[in-house]
């Protein structure tokens, strides 16, 4: 995804948001045409339509329309069948894309002026004595709250630069920070994960089982992208967009959905 | 699998969303749901009122109906003869059933007995004087032109929403008088009329109406095919030939015209394979030796919009490529085939692609030795069950009203195969067990407060000679040709108008031309009555060397008709004995070097000839004494059966 996104590094973050949709819409929508049964899909639908106009042309006959709604639900289960296939096709690579466009879109980075709280939670609460929070490429907001029931640790950030890094406790973390410009992984917190939850979770940064800290959390804010004098989420976005090169490439590929 | 269900368990809540593609499959999905829900609810929220505005029409019927509704099975060309010699043989069970239950009766027809002419009475009631069809081709007199007798086409120029103007071709039935559906359709009772011929363009009625014989097809012709080969393309009569050009191994490209004769829809064909695979615009197919392909969609562009057609292929050696006509797509017709517009399309969706052209049966391609017997036999079975399809669903969807199905198949393979006999598993007797065998099931679908008539248009004989009676009006003077002229091709190039008095035109009609009503009529109109009777005198001696009389009867143009159109009908029409026919260039305004000619075309069966020698059959499932009924008395007969009065002008009366 990175590599991916490369060439939109200097660029506002829309235009990578932008590509990756209209890019992965065209990729799914052939993932669909390959791993479905276009004919049985086109045969099943030209059914199902004829259904509908049957209805329509057999108004005056509620009997007639009936038969035809009912005819036209068991179709329409039918259809459902039909697409499971290729909807089990899609979902992996569509979970996995969600996920990662949400680590890189879902959020701005820890913004200048405004501070930022970051929580943290130990296995076992350290010392307040001889606690320090220092930061690198950012700015640590003093004092640092311990919550000793919680186990947790609270103090504030701002004013974070590419790159940045808090270290707490003798814990570094990259909190709220792009390090590589726009479209890189905004960090929201850290977590101990398994493989598969990085690559469900990438907005977290992974903690190595031996860390004293058991996950952390930034309340950073979410990103909203300007369109047609609107603030759309990244999802909005990517759901448009994805869904208009879709339509596009169904009609050039001749996929029947 | 751990890791697969912690990916779907803890996936984002975005994930709900599965991606385009499926996503618009869920979406469509729900909407169908919806539309479903909606569309019942309404049907049932105007049901009440709909009832009630239909159950106020049809108190007002003046009768009282004889049945909830009727079906009506019209079997083009079954020949009552034919009928009764298998009867003789213990065959066609169910029609014996039929007329045991109720009448079978010899069907009188029209003259001329052929389909555009007859089944234009059936569906009106009224000779051809006052309906206006007189022979599948009619004269432009002005010209000395054969045209269609039943559909116009003109261009018109329109002005479109923006303000710029633009023509558009405009297609006008001919057919006057209105069909008897129209009457039942005044007083609230629904119709469904599928295939019944002369229906092209398709006129407003209260129920569903399929178009038949004379819809165009693509290329706007009533039917041409297309042959793809090597080699340079020959002219041909029926068809098109285009050029296979090689494109590597065993690979070839060509085009198949399309509506306006320059448009090609573009193929490549791949014979290299164990399957022939052919590659179009639209997708590809594959293809299985000497066999035909299911229907294949093909698209061509035309004035900047796609205009999609359907036709069938069929791959032989050589390689060969033959193409049906391109049929108008029914799920998205190019042209209007029924009425509401969206009748194919539904249509289409309920049984998958369907032929719609109005003579489908390939009789050209058999003809000049494109497709084989079977191949011909192939495409009829497949034409036969598509409309039983149609006709099955009308008459599940339609417990009351009118319900009319018209199946062309045993009209053409009579004239393609009467001169093989009627022996066991030969193509005709096979055809006429298909038919009894369909009466069959037509009649287990009936109910008791249902009627049926099955009937045909007219019935058959052989066509063994040909009659030029353009050659014979000349060698009886009546034609002149120009100076150095001997004979004549088509469309009377070389006539001399300003000498000729009577000319031929179609399969059954000699014209006078009579000055005023020709372009360069030279006949007083005060002549006209003796000269048809002197010609009608005279033909009625024509004679083979053998002394066969070829004329059985020439009826005049003044007797036959009455109507406000009856001036537009020929003015003598030579009733041929058995066997005879006019001759095929004759039909169209040639001038040949014989009087009568042996007919050596595959083309052998025909049914135009003096029309008492070509009744056809009324099958009706209730008891009638009516001893000599005619197509004109369906009309009013039908009309009579669901409760309404017959209109005073229709020439029928009820059975």
């Amino acid at each position: 995804m990175t590599a991916l996104l490369a060439p939109f590094r200097n660029s506002p973050p829309f235009s990578g948001l932008l590509a990756i949709s209209l890019v992965f819409g065209v990729i799914m929508i052939l993932i669909f045409k390959f791993t479905s049964n276009q004919k049985a899909i086109g045969a099943i639908r030209s059914r199902m339509g004829a259904r509908a106009l049957g209805m329509l042309l057999h108004l005056h006959s509620p009997v007639t329309v009936i038969k035809a709604a009912t005819a036209l639900m068991v179709d329409n289960l039918s259809y459902l069948w039909r697409i499971v296939t290729p909807m089990l096709f899609i979902a992996v690579p569509f979970i996995l894309t969600a996920a990662a466009l949400d680590a890189r879109y879902g959020s701005m980075p820890v913004p200048r002026g405004i501070p930022t709280t970051v929580t943290l939670t130990w296995d076992e609460l350290p010392a307040r004595e001889g606690f320090t929070v220092t930061g690198a490429g950012i700015t640590v907001i003093e004092p640092v709250v311990f919550v000793d029931t919680l186990r947790q640790t609270s103090f504030r950030v701002q004013n974070a630069s590419p790159g940045a890094t808090v270290t707490a406790g003798g814990v570094t973390l990259p909190i709220g920070a792009s390090a590589e410009g726009s479209g890189s992984v905004i960090y929201r917190g850290a977590a101990r994960m398994n493989a598969a939850e990085r690559l469900l979770k990438p907005f977290l940064a992974p903690l190595p089982p031996e860390s004293p800290v058991t996950g952390a959390t930034a309340s950073i804010p979410e990103a909203r992208y300007s369109i047609l004098g609107g603030r759309w989420s990244w999802l909005t976005v990517f759901l448009v967009y994805s869904s208009l090169s879709a339509i596009a490439g169904a009609a050039v590929f001749k996929v029947k959905v | 699998m751990k890791a697969l269900l912690v990916l779907f368990f803890f996936a984002l809540p975005a994930a709900a969303y599965i991606g385009p593609g499926a996503g618009f499959g869920i979406l469509t999905s729900f909407l169908v749901f919806v539309n479903a829900l909606a569309v019942s609810l309404l049907s049932f929220l105007f049901w009440p009122v709909l009832t009630l505005v239909r159950r106020s029409r049809m108190n007002r019927r003046p009768l009282k109906p004889a049945a909830k509704r009727l079906v009506i099975l019209g079997l083009d060309g079954l020949s009552p003869v034919l009928v009764e010699k298998m009867w003789e043989k213990g065959e066609l069970p169910n029609m014996k059933r039929l007329s045991e239950q109720g009448t079978f009766r010899h069907l009188g027809t029209t003259t001329p007995g052929v389909s555009p002419v007859a089944w234009s009475s059936f569906q009106t009631g009224v000779n051809p004087g006052k309906h206006g069809i007189f022979d599948f081709l009619a004269p432009d007199r002005k010209r000395y032109l054969a045209v269609l007798s039943s559909v116009r086409t003109s261009s018109e120029t329109v002005k479109g929403i923006t303000g710029r103007r633009k023509t558009r071709t405009v297609q006008t039935l001919l057919r006057k008088s209105a069909p008897f559906w129209s009457y039942l359709g005044r007083y609230g009772v629904r119709s469904t009329i599928l295939r019944v011929p002369i229906t092209y363009p398709p006129e407003p009625l209260d129920g569903h109406l399929l178009s038949g014989m004379c819809v165009p097809d693509l290329r706007g012709s009533q039917g041409s095919y297309t042959v793809l080969k090597t080699g340079e393309p020959e002219p041909m009569t029926g068809g098109v030939q285009a050029r296979l050009t090689p494109d590597g191994d065993h690979r070839f490209a060509g085009g198949i015209p399309g509506p306006d004769g320059s448009l090609h829809c573009r193929v490549r064909l791949d014979v290299g394979g164990k399957t022939p695979r052919l590659s179009h615009s639209g997708g590809s197919v594959n293809l299985d030796w000497n066999a035909l392909s299911p229907w294949v969609t093909l698209e061509f562009s035309l004035s900047g919009k796609k205009v999609r057609g359907i036709a069938r292929f069929r791959l032989t050696e050589g390689p060969t490529l033959y193409c049906t006509a391109l049929h108008v797509d029914p799920s998205k017709p190019a042209l209007p085939l029924g009425h509401p517009v969206h009748y194919s399309r539904y249509l289409a969706g309920m049984q998958g692609p369907f032929a719609t052209l109005g003579l489908v049966e390939d009789t050209w391609a058999l003809s000049n030795g494109h497709i084989d017997d079977g191949t011909f036999m192939e495409q009829c079975a497949g034409i036969f069950s598509e409309r039983e399809k149609m006709f099955s669903d009308a008459l599940s969807k339609n417990p009351t009203g009118l319900v009319v199905c018209v199946f062309d198949t045993p009209d053409r393979v009579q004239h393609m195969f009467w001169g093989s006999g009627f022996k066991e598993g030969s193509p005709i007797r096979t055809t006429y067990a298909d038919m009894d065998a369909l009466v069959g099931r037509v009649m287990e679908k009936m109910k008791k407060t249902d009627l049926l008539m099955v009937l045909s248009d007219h019935g058959f004989t052989s066509f063994h000679t040909c009659v030029d009676f353009n050659r014979w009006l000349l060698e009886n003077g009546y034609m002149v040709l120009k100076e150095g002229v001997k004979t004549v091709g088509t469309s009377y190039m070389g006539v001399d108008w300003e000498k000729t008095r009577a000319y031929a035109l179609g399969l059954a009609g000699i014209n006078i031309n009579v000055r005023g009503r020709e372009g360069m009529g030279i006949v007083e109109p005060g002549e006209v009555p003796a000269l048809t009777a002197e010609i009608a005198g005279k033909l009625a001696h024509l004679a083979t060397p053998e002394g066969d009389r070829v004329i059985r009867r020439a009826r005049l143009g003044t007797e036959e008709y009455k109507g406000p159109y009856a001036k537009d009908g020929p003015d003598i029409i030579p009733g041929t004995s058995r066997g005879f026919r006019a001759g095929w260039n004759c039909v169209t305004g040639g001038v040949g070097e014989k009087v009568l000619y042996p007919n050596e075309q595959h083309w052998n069966g025909d049914h135009s000839c003096d029309p008492d020698l070509v009744k056809g059959v009324l099958f009706t499932s209730w008891k009638h004494d009516t001893p000599e009924p005619s197509i004109i008395d369906i009309a009013p007969t039908a009309l009579g059966i669901l409760g309404v009065a017959p209109p005073p002008h229709m020439d029928g009366s009820p059975l």
